[in-house]
């Protein structure tokens, strides 16, 4: 039973390692808290219901049109909105980025309605049991995509020229300037790849959380400490600190904590 | 002679490295003494340690007679000593006179307050300005305004971290005279200071710091032909 | 009647909010807590013991300054986001213990429609407009009261502390006194405009006092008018709620369309006035003092 649950936390942990990287990136190189990160994570879901429903694809093959879709429409956002709020006060881009979750959201609520919905067609179903512990291939999945993704962001950052400029800009924004580190193009793509990380989290959790307008929100803060544990500009520390979050979530019992979310009475007036 | 201030084997880590180890001197009533010492030599981490800004690692600092080595940056403060730092922080959004208001206020009510802060400003040739914006100042006027926060406070004690640096030659001259001014009303001055002029100057005495270490202390004519100063400080040129 | 209602109650919680958030720049984000507290507190007095909530906000106010005190010393210890973040964590808390815990209600919560008694003990009115009026009172003191903080030696100390800690602690502030102290009296402001909106509604339930946008919606109206500012928030809260409650009677058809309007309308005002809704008036008067300026020196000029 323990392994069980621990197993569980570990995979529902690198959702959350997934949203924290994303949210980490952007804090670390442009000092935003971004808000937006769980509702980055519902479009991801939306798209690969979408392409499950009607493509009959498979989420794990969705994985790279939702990354390249929330990776453009990353770009796209901090073109039209995040570059001009970047040369506000701090407070104001993080209410931006709340305003932008609240547009995503209710944008959802009115395009796709607000009944929950789960994918049907999957390559791989079913469990295995192992005696100690069952595995369930839909989440085996998803803690593949996961880790995948870990792996992908440690290999960029570290690896690649673009890479380099991004962990250089988070480092000194002034000196990268100097070195010849193009700060613009370099936000721009951090922001995209925050948002298509988020996506691919969404993407990924599709396999057995169901999909709904509000389904994002419940993820942020858990992205958020998932940050402080692991440290803001660290993958790894990202993993670490998702996988922590993961297991207190379901060794403290709270797992009914995102069911709660999405029971959240749906479109409220402001009261 | 009866010092206001004793710093006693004053030692101060960050992560490993000794910013400061085993410094030991003392400022006499009414003096004023120079910190002279190179980049890096931890002038201003010596500072803030006295000032509270951060603890020291080991030793002891007292002021008039008083352990003040564990209290905060506020309580030292309370109890007469004002400080300025090296990178004016001025309060931005808050006009000059709230700057100085915010100082003077902690000693006497609202009103004696703003009287006592528009006293001030005028000493220190602000007081045109005092209804704008902190942040609209140029650097030399923002350092001008950090001693004023520092003078406002009414402190027996006041430590000026670099006033000079940035400034033109007559400006200098004007802030030599300012130091003597606010010495001659009664106030104790500490300072660190890059301009060697200044310091042999002004002092009564003057303290070397070198790689953290106290170098040599003594007076400006000393300390002038003090061999290990010429030699680690003003490579090797007599002052 | 009801929106304008609503603008008042938003209007206090932006007050509250602001001074901690607003004049010490100490961005809360959980103050949703203490509107929670607030709002249970008058419910649970009148429901189980026929308490009049003239009595139970006192209560209500105690009880969040006391958390407030116990909760401000470890949480203002950190720093910008980090304090964010806490303060997020503790209400998200709070909400999971307000829906379990079956005395308040868990997550049904409580209703309490008060027949016995007069509107004036209950706070309950059919009409609502004594309650508005009643309302309009409370505001206007808090303005006064906030209008007296804003010169006096705790406002500066708190603008003092947003501007630069390390400064102000220099210039004698004890910097984690003045911030508790103006997490407590936000706290209480905040918890106030709970008392007053439980009566209004008759119900309380941790869904809506405690949804996880909650006090970033309050911290909202409050940066939305004019952050640090005595009228922004009430600027800020009547013109969110006016947006909110209008686009949702003008697109009723399409539930949420007036959430995103809203979402729309934060977008554009971050993005093109900085200093909130109170910088229009503020620019609108500095043209103002500009133009008659520049008048009075053309007289001049056409005088020598």
């Amino acid at each position: 039973m323990l392994i069980q649950t621990i197993w569980e936390g570990i995979i529902i942990g690198s959702v959350y390692a997934m949203i924290a990287m994303g949210i980490a990136l952007v804090w670390g190189v442009m000092g935003i808290l971004s808000f937006s990160q769980g509702e980055f994570m519902m479009v991801g879901m939306f798209i690969s219901f979408y392409a499950n429903s009607l493509l009959g694809l498979d989420p794990l093959a969705a994985v790279p049109i939702t990354a390249a879709l929330t990776f453009g429409f990353g770009c796209l956002i901090y073109k039209t909105i995040i570059a001009k709020a970047l040369k506000g006060p701090r407070l104001s881009q993080r209410l931006i980025t709340f305003a932008l979750g609240m547009v995503l959201t209710y944008g959802a609520l009115i395009l796709f309605g607000g009944q929950y919905r789960t994918i049907e067609n999957v390559l791989f179903d079913g469990t295995w049991d192992l005696g100690f512990l069952v595995i369930n291939k839909r989440k085996l999945i998803t803690l593949l995509i996961a880790l995948v993704m870990v792996g992908l962001m440690y290999v960029f950052l570290n690896k690649t020229r673009m890479g380099r400029a991004i962990k250089a800009t988070s480092q000194d924004k002034s000196a990268a300037q100097i070195v010849g580190v193009n700060t613009e193009v370099t936000y721009m793509i951090a922001f995209g790849i925050s948002t298509a990380l988020a996506g691919v989290a969404g993407c990924a959790i599709t396999y057995y959380y169901p999909v709904h307008y509000q389904a994002g929100a419940a993820f942020l803060l858990f992205g958020f400490i998932a940050v402080l544990l692991g440290g803001v500009g660290s993958t790894f520390g990202a993993l670490v600190g998702g996988i922590i979050m993961g297991l207190t979530d379901t060794l403290t019992g709270f797992v009914s904590w995102s069911e709660s979310c999405c029971l959240t009475p749906s479109p409220r007036p402001l009261r | 002679m009866d010092p206001i201030l004793e710093v006693r084997n004053a030692t101060k880590i960050f992560g490993g490295l000794a910013a400061n180890s085993d410094i030991s001197f003392e400022v006499p009533r009414h003096s004023v003494v120079g910190i002279v010492g190179p980049n890096g030599a931890g002038k201003t981490t010596l500072f803030n340690s006295i000032s509270g800004a951060h603890p020291l690692t080991s030793g002891k600092i007292l002021f008039e007679g008083k352990d003040i080595t564990r209290l905060k940056a506020y309580d030292i403060c309370r109890l007469g000593m004002g400080r300025t730092f090296q990178i004016p922080r001025s309060l931005n959004e808050m006009t000059v006179l709230e700057n100085v208001l915010v100082a003077s206020i902690g000693r006497h009510k609202m009103g004696e307050a703003i009287l006592r802060a528009e006293k001030v400003l005028a000493d220190l040739g602000l007081e045109k300005w005092k209804d704008n914006p902190a942040g609209s100042l140029n650097v030399v006027q923002k350092k001008h305004l950090e001693i004023a926060r520092a003078v406002a406070t009414e402190p027996k004690l006041l430590l000026l971290d670099e006033t000079m640096a940035g400034l033109t030659g007559i400006e200098r001259v004007e802030a030599v005279k300012l130091i003597k001014r606010l010495n001659e009303s009664g106030i104790t001055i500490l300072m660190i200071e890059h301009v060697m002029e200044v310091v042999m100057n002004v002092s009564d005495n003057v303290v070397v710091l070198d790689g953290g270490k106290l170098l040599a202390e003594g007076t400006p004519e000393e300390i002038g032909n003090h061999e290990e100063v010429i030699r680690a400080y003003l490579g090797g040129k007599k002052w | 009647m009801n929106t304008v209602i609503l603008s008042l109650i938003w209007s206090i919680m932006g007050i509250g909010w602001n001074f901690i958030g607003g004049y010490a720049g100490q961005v809360s984000n959980g103050h949703a807590l203490y509107y929670a507290i607030g709002a249970y507190t008058v419910a649970v007095g009148a429901e189980k013991f026929g308490a009049s909530p003239w009595m139970t906000m006192w209560i209500g106010i105690a009880i969040s300054i006391g958390i407030a005190f116990l909760l401000g010393k470890p949480l203002l210890r950190l720093n910008g986001a980090y304090f964010l973040i806490a303060t997020m964590a503790v209400a998200e808390c709070a909400r999971i213990i307000f829906l379990n815990v079956s005395y308040v209600g868990a997550a049904t919560g409580i209703m309490f429609l008060d027949k016995k008694h007069s509107g004036w003990y209950s706070l309950q009115f059919k009409d609502k407009e004594p309650f508005y009026y009643i309302l309009l009172v409370i505001v206007a003191l808090l303005v006064l009261a906030a209008k007296g903080l804003d010169k006096s030696k705790f406002g500066y100390y708190l603008r003092a502390v947003k501007a630069n800690e390390m400064s102000a602690q220099s210039a004698g502030i004890n910097t984690p006194r003045y911030k508790v102290r103006a997490y407590m009296l936000s706290a209480a402001i905040v918890s106030l405009a709970g008392s007053l909106y439980a009566p209004f509604v008759q119900y309380v339930d941790p869904y809506t006092l405690l949804p996880l946008d909650k006090s970033t919606m309050i911290c909202l109206v409050a940066v939305m008018g004019g952050i640090g500012t005595v009228a922004g928030p009430i600027l800020g809260a009547f013109v969110m709620t006016f947006i909110s409650e209008y686009a949702r009677a003008a697109f009723s058809g399409f539930s949420g369309l007036n959430m995103l309007v809203y979402g729309i309308v934060v977008i554009f005002i971050v993005l093109f006035m900085p200093g909130g809704l109170i910088s229009i008036g503020q620019k609108a008067k500095e043209r103002f003092d500009r133009t008659r300026k520049r008048k009075g020196g053309g007289e001049h000029g056409s005088d020598s």
